[in-house]
C-alpha cells in the first residue's frame, strides 16, 4: 500500500502542456465541485458527478499508466467502504443514518475532489511546484518542497520494508516502534541528501509558461464541458 | 606527471569525536585511476568529506593541514570552482536528484553551470551519448535499476567536466549486471583521461582497471601493491558449495509447493518449490528486482502467495537489506527485553537470551546498536532473532555493505547458529566465500539450483586478505 502511494506524486515529464493549462484544469474541477453542484434533484447530481468523474479518469489516463487509474479506484473504494461501515454502525447503534444515495453522492463529491488534487500532483511538475513558489517570494518553501516531493517515493520504499521487518520481528503487536528506525533513517538520508546539495547545488528550472495549441484545446473543452454541466440542471428544473 | 591533487599532513575530526585523519598525506596524478580500500568504518567517507569540504560545511568539523587541489589550496575555491575541479558520486545516487525526472534534473544542473540553454542541451547530450544514458532520460530516478542509477548519477558529475571524480563506495546496492556497466563507465572516462578515485572494499572485480591501490587504516594511508590485491583471487576454487552439508535427522522447517506471486499483474514468482530443512544454509543468488525479497516476505508468511502454498514449521525472522532499520531500542538490553516479549515465555527468553549474546560476543549489552558496524549489526540481529526463539533466519543481501574479511566473518557466524539460513546475494563476488551453502538462481520468476561456472568460483586467499588488512 506503501510503495503504491510513492506512485501519487510521479508524472509523466514528456507532456508538452503548458503549467497554465496544468494549473487551469484542476482548479477548475475543484471550484466546480465546490459552487456548482445543484444538489436539489438527485439524478442532475449524479449526472454531473458522473460527467466530471468520467473527466478526472480520462485526463488521468491521459497523464499516465493504467497503475494511475487503478490508485483512483482503489481510492475511491476506500472512501466508499468508510461511508458504508459508518452507515451500517449508525444503523446498528439506532441512529438516523443519512439516506444511501445522498451518502454516495456526497462520498463522490469529495473523491472527485480528492482527485482533481492528485490530478494537479500528477500533473504539475515538481520543478513547476518549485518555479510558482518562488514567484510567490517563498523561496524556501520552494525548495523545502522541492526536496520533499523529489525524495518522497525512496523514503516510502524504505518505510515500507521497515513495518514489514518491524511486524515480523514483534508480531505486529508494537508497530509504533517502526518510528525510531525510521527517524534514524531519515536523518542519515537527510545528511546525505545535504552533501549532495553542497556539491550540486540547487538548479533553477527552466519553465514554458507559452500556451500551445494543444493548451487551447484542452482549455475550451474543459471550459464548455463545465458551463453545460452549470446550465443545464437548471434549465431541466425549470 | 602532474600531480592533480596533493594533501599534505591532513588531520580532521567531527565536533566532540577523536581525529580520524591523522596527519593523512597524498598525491594524485592526473589521469590515474586511484582504488582506496579499508575496513568498514575505518573513515574513507570521512576522507572523502574533507577533501571536498562537507566535513567542515555540513558537519562542522575541525580541519588541520593542507589540501592543493589543481594547483590551489582548497579554501582558496568557492564552492561553484571547486564543482569544475572534483567531483563526488555518494554511495547511494538516489541523493543526488533536485528534480525526479532525469532530464530535467540533468538539464537545469546543466544550465546552472552553463548559463545558456543551447550550450547547457550540447554538454548534456554530448555527456549522455557518451554514457550510454540518452534512452533513460525521460524516466523517473525511483524507477531505474541501480547500475543504471549510478550511470545517471556519473553524468550528472561529469556535467561539471572535473579534473577529478571520486566514488564513495560505488559497487554498494549493484548486482553483476550494475558492476558490469560501472565498469564499461569507468573505462570510458579512463580513456578520456579525467583522475578517477574510487574507494571501495569490494576490489576484485577492480583490479585489472585501477593503476594503484592505496590502504586507510588508523587515519592514515599507505600503498599496497598491485600483484599483492592480485594474489588474492589467483586460483580456481575447488567448491564447498557442492558439498553442502547434510546433517542426519534434518527436520523440515520449511516447505514451499508451486508458489505463484505477481506485482501489477507482472509474475514475479513462477511455480517456485523448495523444502528447506532445520540445518540448511541456502543461497538465492539473482539480479535486482528478480523477486528475492519477495521469495523471503513469502517464506516469512508477510506477502501471500497467489496460487501454492507455503508451510512453516517454525519461526522465521525478516532481516533486512538496511541492517539499521531491525534496530528499535537504544541498547542491546532493551532490544533483547523487547524481543523477547513477542515469546511464549518472555521471562526464559530473556535469562536464555542473555548468555545467548555474551556466548557470541555481545558483552556490553548496555551500548547501542545504532553504533556497530554493518557486520556486527547483522550478527547482532541474528543473535537476538535466536534468542527468542526464531529458528528460520531470512537474510536480505546481508554481504551488501560488508568487507570481505567481514563476509568471511559473517559466513562462518552463520554456521554456527542452529536454525535454517537463508540468504540472498545480488553479486557473484560473494559466491565463492558460501562455504556449505546451497546455491540457487532466481532468474525470470523461476527457481533452479545453481552450479556457478569456474571464473565465479575463483577463490579468495584468505591469508592474504589478513596481510592486506592487517594495520
Amino acid at each position: 500500500m506503501l510503495r503504491e502511494l510513492a506512485y501519487i506524486f510521479t508524472y509523466r515529464a514528456d507532456l508538452k502542456i503548458s503549467l497554465i493549462t496544468k494549473l487551469y484544469i484542476p482548479i477548475a474541477l475543484m471550484l466546480f465541485l465546490l459552487l456548482a453542484i445543484n444538489s436539489k434533484n438527485i439524478l442532475l447530481t449524479a449526472t454531473q458527478l458522473i460527467t466530471i468523474l468520467i473527466l478526472e479518469l480520462s485526463i488521468l489516463m491521459y497523464i499516465g499508466s493504467l497503475k494511475r487509474i487503478v490508485s483512483a479506484i482503489i481510492f475511491i473504494t476506500i472512501f466508499i467502504s468508510i461511508g458504508l461501515v459508518i452507515r451500517t454502525l449508525s444503523i446498528a447503534l439506532s441512529y438516523e443514518p443519512t439516506a444511501l444515495e445522498d451518502m454516495i453522492l456526497s462520498t463522490l463529491r469529495v473523491i472527485e475532489f480528492f482527485l482533481a488534487i492528485t490530478i494537479a500532483l500528477q500533473w504539475i511538475k515538481v520543478s513547476e511546484y518549485r518555479w510558482i513558489f518562488k514567484k510567490l517570494g517563498l523561496s524556501n518553501i520552494a525548495t523545502l518542497l522541492t526536496l520533499v516531493l523529489t525524495q518522497f517515493s525512496p523514503i516510502l520504499i524504505a518505510y515500507s520494508e521497515a513495518l514489514t521487518t518491524i511486524r515480523l520481528k514483534y508480531g505486529g503487536k508494537a508497530l509504533q516502534k517502526v518510528v525510531k528506525p525510521l527517524i534514524i533513517y531519515s536523518l542519515n538520508y537527510g545528511r546525505d541528501i545535504a552533501e549532495a546539495i553542497y556539491m550540486y547545488g540547487i538548479s533553477e528550472p527552466d519553465i514554458e509558461v507559452a500556451i500551445e495549441k494543444v493548451d487551447v484545446m484542452l482549455i475550451v473543452v474543459i471550459t464548455i464541458a463545465l458551463i453545460q454541466l452549470c446550465i443545464i440542471p437548471n434549465y431541466v428544473i425549470q | 606527471m602532474k600531480k592533480v591533487l596533493e594533501v599534505r599532513d591532513l588531520w580532521f575530526r567531527y565536533p566532540n569525536s577523536d581525529w580520524i585523519l591523522k596527519s593523512l598525506n597524498l598525491d594524485v596524478y592526473e589521469g590515474e585511476t586511484l582504488l582506496i580500500i579499508g575496513k568498514s568504518g575505518c573513515g574513507k567517507t570521512t576522507l572523502i568529506r574533507t577533501l571536498v569540504g562537507t566535513g567542515v560545511n555540513i558537519y562542522g568539523g575541525e580541519i588541520r593541514g593542507r589540501v592543493i587541489a589543481d594547483g590551489r589550496g582548497l579554501e582558496e575555491y568557492s564552492v561553484e570552482e571547486l564543482r569544475r575541479v572534483i567531483q563526488i558520486v555518494n554511495q547511494d545516487p538516489r541523493t543526488h536528484f533536485i528534480y525526479p525526472n532525469v532530464y530535467e534534473d540533468l538539464y537545469s544542473y546543466s544550465l546552472h553551470i552553463y548559463g545558456a540553454r543551447e550550450k547547457a542541451k550540447e554538454i548534456l547530450d554530448e555527456i549522455s551519448k557518451y554514457l550510454g544514458i540518452k534512452h533513460i532520460l525521460n524516466r523517473l530516478y525511483f524507477e531505474l535499476s541501480g547500475g543504471e542509477l549510478k550511470r545517471v548519477a556519473i553524468a550528472k558529475a561529469m556535467l561539471s567536466k572535473p579534473k577529478i571524480v571520486m566514488f564513495d563506495e560505488p559497487f554498494m546496492w549493484l548486482d553483476d549486471i550494475g558492476v558490469k556497466n560501472f565498469l564499461d563507465v569507468l573505462a570510458r572516462l579512463k580513456n578520456s583521461g579525467i583522475t578517477i578515485v574510487v574507494f571501495e572494499h569490494r576490489f576484485i572485480p577492480l583490479i585489472n582497471h585501477v593503476s594503484r591501490v592505496l590502504k586507510f587504516s588508523n587515519g592514515s594511508l599507505n600503498e599496497v601493491p598491485l600483484n599483492i590485491l592480485k594474489k588474492v583471487h589467483h586460483t580456481l576454487f575447488h567448491s564447498k558449495i557442492a558439498n553442502a552439508s547434510s546433517v542426519l535427522n534434518n527436520k523440515r522447517v520449511v516447505e514451499i509447493n508451486g508458489v505463484w506471486f505477481r506485482y501489477n499483474d507482472i509474475p514475479i514468482l513462477k511455480n517456485i518449490s523448495m523444502h528447506i530443512n532445520e540445518w540448511d544454509r541456502i543461497a538465492i543468488y539473482g539480479n535486482n528486482g528478480s523477486g528475492k525479497s519477495t521469495l523471503l516476505k513469502i517464506i516469512a508468511g508477510y506477502l501471500k502467495p497467489k496460487k501454492g502454498y507455503v508451510k512453516r514449521f517454525g519461526r522465521a525472522i525478516y532481516i533486512p537489506q538496511l541492517i539499521t532499520l531491525f534496530f528499535t531500542e537504544e541498547s542491546i538490553e532493551q532490544e533483547l527485553k523487547n524481543i523477547c516479549r513477542s515469546s511464549r515465555n518472555s521471562k526464559d527468553c530473556y535469562s536464555k537470551g542473555y548468555s545467548i549474546l555474551r556466548n557470541y560476543g555481545f558483552d556490553d549489552l548496555t551500548q547501542t546498536p545504532f553504533n556497530l558496524s554493518w557486520g556486527q549489526q547483522e550478527k547482532l540481529a541474528i543473535t537476538l532473532s535466536l534468542a527468542a526463539g526464531f529458528n528460520i533466519f531470512l537474510l536480505d543481501e546481508p554481504f551488501s555493505g560488508l568487507t570481505y574479511i567481514d563476509r568471511i566473518a559473517l559466513i562462518d557466524y552463520l554456521e554456527t547458529i542452529p536454525g535454517a539460513k537463508i540468504v540472498t546475494i545480488s553479486s557473484s563476488d560473494s559466491i565463492s566465500l558460501l562455504r556449505g551453502f546451497k546455491l540457487y538462481k532466481l532468474n525470470d520468476g523461476l527457481l533452479t539450483e545453481y552450479t556457478p561456472d569456474a571464473e565465479t568460483l575463483h577463490s579468495i586467499d584468505y591469508n592474504t586478505l589478513i596481510q592486506i588488512y592487517r594495520d
